[in-house]
């Protein structure tokens, strides 16, 4: 068949370094590689945001009321409320501030070196029942960009 | 009126045969160029090749939202929340608007479904295993994963319904889908957005 040849040395016993390449299949292969491809292609790549941790395997969601919310206290270092009018930062119930929703990477930035430990840090995202799916994500997001991943999504009423 | 005559050859690789004036069917192909084309949509494709495959099927007009942090999306139960219906694994449980006004956090459709499908991946699972053992952390954490894709216009109050009903159904290990964006693209988006809704309520 001989799709590859390498030239035998012609002058002076030295071997050609040209290979010899066989079109016909080389373009079938080719071809059949596109028409693969093509078939098993998928066009919108959709991936993930991280899940949130677990702990004892408990729905993050929970019904908070003002009760629940105090008996947690200890479990978390930041309270953060995600309303239509932007994110309110809370610790142990003391305002870090209120910022825009387009601006909650720059505040998380500014705000991490207040936390003891910002890795293992906990955060619940406490989220309005109005707020555009979107915005929750943008926040996760930012919440993500800045290494504090510990966090528990919570609505509020 | 003027005639205008088109040009002889346009396309130089395109021959004539013979002297009668008559155009041959025939075009030389340029090997070279062909192969270089070839080679550089097999790259193309190979670079959007997902080992993956679809993992989530949606329906036209649904929007998911962006992020910049992600991960690879894992091979788990899908629910897919849409403005008009939530499915999971391809089949409609209930219908959006109605899960949205209703003040019940469970939804029972969905929690049916998804109660069966735990126990038959339970039940899949342990006749895998080999008798007398018990599932090692991986499976259990396999078993507790759902993957969420909810489309970003989408009030909170509605998707928190379908995250609280799969958790409460043995699934609370959400994977929330997103697209893959870069922050610019997703900052730009979002002030387009917002200039938007200024325009519609100025009006």
């Amino acid at each position: 068949m001989g799709v590859f040849g390498a030239g035998g040395g012609r002058n002076s016993g030295r071997r050609e370094v040209d290979a010899e390449l066989n079109l016909i299949p080389f373009i079938d292969l080719l071809s059949s590689l596109i028409l693969f491809l093509l078939i098993t292609v998928v066009w919108v790549q959709i991936s993930q945001m991280a899940a949130f941790s677990q702990a004892g395997g408990e729905t993050m969601v929970t019904h908070s009321d003002v009760s629940t919310i105090r008996q947690e206290r200890e479990d978390r270092d930041w309270d953060i409320l995600l309303t239509k009018e932007g994110i309110e930062i809370k610790d142990e119930g003391k305002v870090l501030g209120k910022f825009a929703v387009l601006d909650s990477k720059s505040a998380f930035t500014q705000l991490k070196p207040r936390l003891a430990n910002p890795l293992e840090s906990k955060i619940s995202l406490r989220t309005a029942n109005d707020v555009i799916w979107d915005d929750v994500m943008f926040v996760l997001d930012a919440l993500y960009s800045v290494e504090l991943k510990n966090v528990q999504i919570a609505g509020f009423d | 009126m003027t005639i205008v005559v088109s040009a002889r050859r346009i396309n130089p690789t395109i021959r004539r045969r013979g002297g009668a004036g008559k155009k041959s069917v025939y075009a030389t192909l340029y090997l070279t160029s062909m192969v270089d084309m070839f080679a550089i949509m097999v790259i193309f494709l190979l670079n959007s090749f997902s080992p993956e495959g679809e993992l989530i099927v949606l329906t036209k007009g649904f929007e998911l939202p962006k992020a910049v942090n992600t991960g690879t999306l894992s091979m788990a139960p899908s629910i897919v929340v849409g403005l008009e219906e939530i499915t999971f694994d391809g089949e409609v449980v209930a219908k959006t608007p109605e899960v949205a006004v209703a003040t019940d956090w469970n939804i029972p459709g969905l929690q049916q479904i998804l109660t069966d499908r735990k126990a038959k991946m339970e039940e899949e699972m342990k006749l895998a295993l080999a008798e007398g053992t018990e599932l090692t952390e991986e499976q259990q954490k396999q078993l507790r994963m759902i993957n969420v894709s909810a489309d970003k216009r989408l009030p909170f109050e509605t998707v928190k319904k379908v995250i609280y009903t799969s958790g409460f159904a043995g699934f609370p290990d959400f994977r929330l889908a997103v697209l893959r964006s870069s922050e610019e693209r997703i900052l730009k988006d979002r002030a387009q957005q917002e200039l938007l809704m200024q325009n519609k309520t100025t009006r």
